[in-house]
This record gives structure tokens, C-alpha cells and sequence, in this order.
């Protein structure tokens, strides 16, 4: 059964369509399979039978199902791995800048990953995303702190200038 | 570079490989598609009693059970937190609800020294039981105050000054086994404050088991201050208990406690009352000897038909799990903090599967069902006759017809005066029917809806392929006689003629045996041996009823002589209590061989599927 009108799905997509997208990379580290666990995410959204408050609270509600997806996806024995992003070529210098940022990022651990991203791009608050992937609040201050340090020990080690 | 500006620029120019339009056009084709290969299997509908699902026989809660209590006050004064005590959603409350068919009163009293304890009673359903109690404190000094603790879903109070209050539970059946109680303390308006026990049901229910509630009481600012009581409460009563039971069988992911990993789960069952919820899942592997090891918090909740999402996560407590190493399946229940009206449930919703509820509600019989209608209309002078229709079953047909008077014709009802009556002889052509009067059923402003029927009795002939004839004589009220010997029943009357014959040939599908049951069970009939009655042992083997006739089959064990006489005093009992007592002048009986048949006509055609039980001479045997 389908609770939710034609037009306020595609607005959801409109508006968070990246977001998902950007979760799951930092998750399952490539595009291929990103795209499709954002697409089972907006399916579970399509056919979700519950109430959202706001446009908040649907992206809480989406990050959230968009890291168990994930999270089910590597656990299963039939995880691909596609088109590594360092093995991209013939980009654009802008765009390479992006992508090689993108691969140092994607040198951390998962859960330092996705705390930071979620910290850093989506703005969430270190209670928000202690909600958001289970962690306690305590963890994701950890996490953040070994994050970032380990952000900076890779970047330096890249030769990236500060 | 910052951080912050590290991300940006990492992730911004990082997209989805589909577009937003296609993303919109996979996702609803793969719902369409869902959606027609595979349904969420309903097992049940709302209406399903848990009662006969737990094999717990309902009755209704005795009368002046509830006499000096009032069980919504109750439960409001203990539920209804103003916020002072716990912090919770205020976004909603619980409507006002019956809690009467959950609810046993016990009224046990103890007396200590500086305070009262009351038990008031205990409300249980299917998963769970709540018992409720009052304090009441003469000594100031033993008035509670506390102090709320934070822990990941809620708070604890501790007692720092005043009564303490701890409660354990044991239930006596399973070998003095413990149950870990969930105390929620007393909430005090003065000196009197209302508290409750809660425990969850054991994998095999709460029917029939005594639960031993033992209290201690200690005295936080005086070591030396202990009471102890003891309560023993058999769950012997049971209520109609209302239950939504789904069979979603769908897969669902649940992350463990134990080591934060996602679990591959199938989620076999949800089951919500008014007082708590749970849901039941496995894989088929899983099994969790430690009974504290249980799920992450996950979205569980209901959507009410008005579209209000009530998110169990914030009214209820997790209490652990239930194991059943059998089925490798655990149990995962709840018992609600407020009392939920679950009538009006369009959807639950567990993790990111929603299984929209089927609320079904019994309907009247449909008589056309099983006949045919007629629709044959006859114009009097004042009147129009309007035979509407004809159902039946083997041997009994009921035909159903309106007298609609005209507008202009004084009909009105009269003071001292009957209703109208219609008169007609309904039998069949062969005219081996037994014929009742006309019966009026309602009334409604200038129609009159009347039912007549004809049986063929004990026979093994049957109303297929017959005709009924209807001799319409005339339409009249009166003036009933004073007295039973006047030959003339009214003694004036208004007479309207309605000299017509009607043929109905019985040319439609007769209605089958709606319960036809099979059984093997030891009931005494009432024997008489030459005038002297005694009581003789049989077995009851087979129970039939269509909407208007049963059949009794039973096994005496021995041939009959002539002064030999069997009968039976039998009574339909129905699901909502109430009784049809059969007259032995409606019985027919047969004997064949050593076995007798017993069948009759309902006074008025009845729902079988109503039909929980029959009592012959005094043994009841259940028939669902």
C-alpha cells in the first residue's frame, strides 16, 4: 500500500536523493552500489506507512535506513565492488581535486567515514547522529576526534598542503 | 583547507549516477510490482478474539465486579504524568478506555504501621499483567520523595526519603520460577499514591497461572523499618481480550545489543493489545541464552485510522525477551506505560515494514445470500403487499415481506389497540409444511416489514425443487379480548383485505450447515422408563445449524421400546453470553436404531457463526 502522494516523493527525491547517495558512499565506498541502495531506500521510503513531522525528520528517517541498508549489504556474501573511484580517469582538475579528497576520505574507517561526513557535510549534531546510526553520544565524540586525526595524518602523508 | 571545507568539497560534487526522475520511475514501477507478486499475509483480522487463540475460554467479568472502583479513573491517576514524575511525549494520551474486560478487582488490605496498602486488582491480557495497588500514609515522615535518574530510554526514580517500595514476582505454576517485574512507584497526590506491577506473559500465555506478588517495604530514612506482604492472584478471569495478531512473515533487520551488528531477521508475528505489544522474529539460527541479549531500539508503532502515529518507543518499556529455542524464535514484548485504544488501527509499522490492518466486524446474516429475491409487489386499496424475498435451508424457508400503507390512510398506531398482523397460511403445494403466524419484525413510519416461514420438520425430504404457496387472507389490528375464553381474539378490529395466493418455487441455492461438527463427547440425556426419569450416559457426535434449523446427533448405546423415551434439555450459547434455550415441544426427535436425532427451527433465524457452545443437560460442549 502506498501512503505517500506522486509530488511529495518526488520532492523527498529532489531533496534528498544526494544525501543518500552520499551516505551510502560512505558506506560501501562505491558509486555502483550506492545508486542502488538509494534507490531501495526511496522504495522503502515510497511504500513507508508512517508519518514524518518534517523535512528533518525524513532525513533522519532516511540516513537512518540508508545505514542499515548499507550495513546488510556488506554483510552479505554477495557485495560487489565496482569502478573503484582512484581508478576514475580523464576528469576534470576541479573534479579530480573532489575525487582525490573523496579517496583519502574513503581511506578512514567506516565508522570515522560516516561520523564526519555526517558532522561535517550534513551538519549533524553529535546527539543527531548518535540517533541517526546507534552509536552513543560518547562514541561518536570519539569517533569524530580519531576521525579527524587520522584525516590529518592521511592528508599529510598524501603531501596534501593545509 | 578546514575540515568543513575539506567535506564540501569532497562530497559536493558527488551525485547520484541516476537522476531524480528516474529515481521516481524505478521506485514506484518496483512498488507496483511488489505489490502485485506478494502480499503481506494477514492471518487475521482485529476482530479475532485472543481468547480462543490462547485456547482461554471467555466469559464475561462478573457482575459488581467493578462496584466502589473505578477502573478509567484508575488507570488515568497512574498514567496520566503531568511531566513532574517522567519526562514524555505530551503529544498524546490515552482516550479514555474500558480497561473492565482486562480487569479482575482483588480488594486485599494490608495494614502496616504508619501505612495502608490496597490491592486493587490486576489487568492482564494475552503478553502481559498489571497489578495495581494503593498507598495510603498516615506517618508524613514516610511520604516518598525522588530523585529521576537518566538512563538510555527513560529515567528511574529513586527513593530518596520516605517509603521505599520493591516488588517481585514468582509464578507459581512454572516451579516458583522468578519474573523480573517492571515497577513503575507510586504516584502520590497527598498521602495516597497509586502503583503497578507489571510482568510479561511466559511463551505459553498467563491463563490459568497464580503469580505471587511479594512487596518489601523499607523506610529510607530508617534502616530498621521493613514490612513484607504477599499476594497470590490466579489470571482465572478472563475478559473478551481484544488483540491485534499479524503473520507478516516479511524479512526485517534488527541491529543486536550485544555486538551492534545488523541481524537478518523474519518477522513471524506482531501482537498489540490495549496493554502491551510484541513482536516475534527469527532466522532460523538465532538463539539467545542470555535473556538480557535483545534488539536495538526499532521503529514500532501503529497509525490510527485518523492518520495519528503513536511511536510505541516513547509509551512503553522494551522488557527484554522471550526465547523459544524450539522454533529459534524470540519474542520481543512491551507493556504500555498508558492503557491504547486500538479500535481504529489502519497500519503497524515495525522497522520499515507496514502492514495495514483489517477490520472486519460481523454482520448481520444476509439472508439472500441463500435464496433468492422476489421483489413482487401487490396493490390494495390502502396498502401495497411487497414480497421482497425468500431464504432457506434443507427442510425451512423464511420469506420476508413489507406492508407499506399509503400515505393518506390513517395507520398510525392506536392507543390500546395491537399492532397490524398480517394473516397468511405459508406452506408447501404437498402442504406438509408446519406453518407459524406472520411476525412482524419492525416498523419503520409507514412500512411494515413482517417474516413468515414454513419447515418440513424431521424429514429427510427437502424444500429443493418444491413450491411454496402463500395464501394471503387479510391485513387487520384490534382491540385483544379481556378474556382468554372470548371465542373472538380482538374484541373490535380493523380488517383490510389481502385475498392473493402467491407460488414460490424453491429453485435457489439452500443454505448448508453453517456449523457442522464432528464430535465424540460424554453428555447424559434424560431417560424415562416407564414414567420414572432418570439420567442415562451418551456421546454427542455431531452438531449441525443452518441460520434457521440444528440437528443433534447422538449415541445412546441402546434400541428403544416403546416405553422407552429419551430428551434433552438443550441450550445454544453464543459469543456474546447470551442463550437460546430450545423447548422440548420444538424438538423433534428420532430415534434410529441406537442413536437419536434431534433437530428443531430457531425461533428466529440466528448467526451460527455466533454459536460457541451447546449445553445438553447440563454438560456444555464447545463448538469453536
Amino acid at each position: 500500500m502506498i501512503y505517500i502522494t506522486e509530488q511529495e516523493f518526488k520532492r523527498i527525491i529532489g531533496l534528498f536523493s544526494g544525501t543518500v547517495f552520499r551516505t551510502a558512499m560512505c558506506y560501501v565506498k562505491n558509486k555502483s552500489d550506492a545508486d542502488d541502495i538509494m534507490q531501495d531506500v526511496f522504495l522503502k521510503l515510497y511504500t513507508y506507512g508512517g508519518k514524518f513531522e518534517s523535512d528533518n525528520h525524513t532525513k533522519a528517517w532516511l540516513i537512518r535506513v540508508t545505514a542499515n541498508s548499507c550495513k546488510n549489504l556488506l554483510k552479505s556474501h554477495w557485495h560487489r565492488f565496482r569502478l573503484p573511484i582512484e581508478k576514475a580517469e580523464n576528469i576534470p582538475a576541479e573534479q579530480a581535486e573532489s575525487d582525490y579528497l573523496l579517496s583519502v576520505i574513503m581511506k578512514l574507517g567506516q565508522k570515522n567515514r560516516t561520523v564526519l561526513y555526517m558532522h561535517y557535510y550534513e551538519g549533524c549534531s553529535v546527539k543527531e547522529i548518535a540517533e541517526l546510526t546507534g552509536m552513543t553520544e560518547t562514541a561518536v565524540t570519539s569517533q569524530l576526534y580519531r576521525g579527524r586525526k587520522r584525516l590529518k595524518q592521511l592528508l599529510l602523508k598524501e603531501g596534501y598542503d593545509e | 583547507m578546514n575540515n568543513k571545507e575539506i567535506f564540501n568539497k569532497a562530497f559536493s560534487c558527488l551525485t547520484p549516477l541516476t537522476d531524480n526522475e528516474t529515481i521516481f520511475k524505478n521506485v514506484t514501477e518496483r512498488a507496483e510490482k511488489m505489490n502485485n507478486k506478494r502480499k503481506i499475509s494477514i492471518k487475521k483480522p482485529v476482530s479475532v478474539l485472543l481468547a480462543a487463540a490462547l485456547g482461554i475460554t471467555a466469559a464475561t467479568v462478573t457482575a459488581g465486579a467493578a462496584a466502589g472502583w473505578d477502573f478509567n479513573g484508575a488507570f488515568s491517576k497512574i498514567f496520566d504524568n503531568t511531566g513532574s514524575f517522567n519526562e514524555r511525549d505530551d503529544s498524546f494520551r490515552a482516550e479514555p478506555f474500558d480497561f473492565e474486560k482486562y480487569y479482575k478487582p482483588i480488594d486485599s488490605t494490608y495494614t502496616f504501621e504508619g501505612f495502608t496498602m490496597n490491592i486493587k486488582g490486576i489487568a492482564c491480557d494475552g503478553i502481559a499483567a498489571r497489578l495495581i495497588y494503593e498507598i495510603i500514609i498516615d506517618d508524613p515522615s514516610l511520604i516518598p520523595e525522588y530523585q529521576l535518574d537518566e538512563y538510555e530510554n527513560g529515567y528511574y526514580s529513586n527513593v530518596t526519603k520516605g517509603l521505599s517500595i520493591f516488588a517481585s514476582v514468582i509464578r507459581k505454576n512454572d516451579d516458583n520460577s522468578f519474573v523480573t517485574p517492571i515497577n513503575t512507584s507510586p504516584v502520590f497526590n497527598g498521602n495516597t499514591g497509586v502503583g503497578t506491577i507489571g510482568i510479561t506473559a511466559p511463551m505459553d500465555g498467563l491463563a490459568g497461572k497464580t503469580l505471587e506478588f511479594y512487596f518489601m517495604f523499607e523506610d529510607v530514612g530508617n534502616p530498621n523499618y521493613f514490612e513484607k506482604a504477599t499476594e497470590e492472584v490466579t489470571i482465572d478471569f478472563v475478559g473478551e481480550t481484544e488483540c491485534i495478531r499479524l503473520s507478516p512473515e516479511a524479512d526485517i533487520t534488527l541491529t543486536r545489543c550485544s555486538d551492534g551488528e545488523p541481524a537478518d531477521l523474519t518477522l513471524h508475528e506482531i501482537c498489540i493489545s490495549p496493554l502491551s505489544a510484541s513482536i516475534t522474529v527469527g532466522n532460523g539460527e538465532i538463539y539467545y541464552p542470555n535473556r538480557h541479549h535483545g534488539f536495538e531500539k526499532h521503529e514500532f508503532g501503529i497509525t490510527l485510522s485518523d492518520g495519528t502515529y503513536i511511536d510505541f518507543n516513547s509509551y512503553s518499556h522494551i522488557y527484554g525477551l522471550m526465547v523459544n529455542p524450539d522454533e529459534k524464535r524470540v519474542s520481543l514484548p512491551r507493556i504500555f506505560d498508558y492503557g491504547i485504544d486500538i479500535s481504529n488501527v489502519a497500519s503497524v509499522t515495525v522497522g520499515d515494514i507496514t502492514i495495514p490492518v483489517e477490520h472486519s466486524k460481523p454482520e448481520a446474516f444476509d439472508f439472500q445470500k441463500y435464496g433468492k429475491e422476489l421483489d413482487l409487489h401487490y396493490n390494495f386499496e390502502n396498502y401495497q403487499l411487497h414480497i421482497k424475498g425468500i431464504s432457506a435451508d434443507r427442510t425451512t424457508a423464511y420469506i420476508l415481506y413489507d406492508v407499506i400503507f399509503n400515505e393518506n390512510f390513517d395507520y398510525a398506531p392506536r392507543e390500546g389497540w395491537s399492532d397490524w398482523e398480517l394473516r397468511a397460511i405459508i406452506d408447501t403445494k404437498e402442504k406438509d409444511g408446519t406453518r407459524t403466524p406472520c411476525n412482524l419484525i419492525s416498523v419503520n413510519q409507514n412500512r411494515y416489514s413482517f417474516y413468515g416461514m414454513v419447515s418440513l420438520g424431521h424429514t429427510e425430504s427437502t424444500l429443493e425443487g418444491r413450491i411454496i404457496t402463500m395464501d394471503f387472507g387479510s391485513l387487520y389490528r384490534g382491540i385483544p379480548s379481556k378474556s382468554q375464553k372470548d371465542d373472538n381474539y380482538y374484541s373490535n378490529s380493523e380488517i383490510l383485505e389481502c385475498d392473493i395466493a402467491v407460488e414460490i418455487p424453491v429453485d435457489f441455492l439452500l443454505c448448508e450447515n453453517v456449523i457442522d461438527k464432528e464430535l465424540s463427547e460424554k453428555i447424559s440425556l434424560n431417560y424415562y422408563e416407564n414414567g420414572t426419569k432418570t439420567s442415562k450416559q451418551c456421546v454427542l457426535k455431531s452438531v449441525s445449524a443452518t441460520p434457521f434449523s440444528w440437528e443433534i446427533y447422538v449415541e445412546t448405546g441402546r434400541s428403544f421400546g416403546k416405553a422407552d423415551c429419551y430428551d434433552a434439555d438443550i441450550t445454544f450459547n453464543f459469543a456474546d453470553g447470551t442463550a437460546l434455550n430450545v423447548p422440548r415441544n420444538d424438538q423433534h426427535i428420532k430415534h434410529i436404531g441406537k442413536s437419536s436425532a434431534y433437530n428443531g427451527i430457531f425461533e428466529e433465524p440466528i448467526n451460527p457463526e455466533d454459536i460457541v457452545s451447546v449445553t445438553i443437560c447440563g454438560t456444555t460442549v464447545p463448538l469453536k
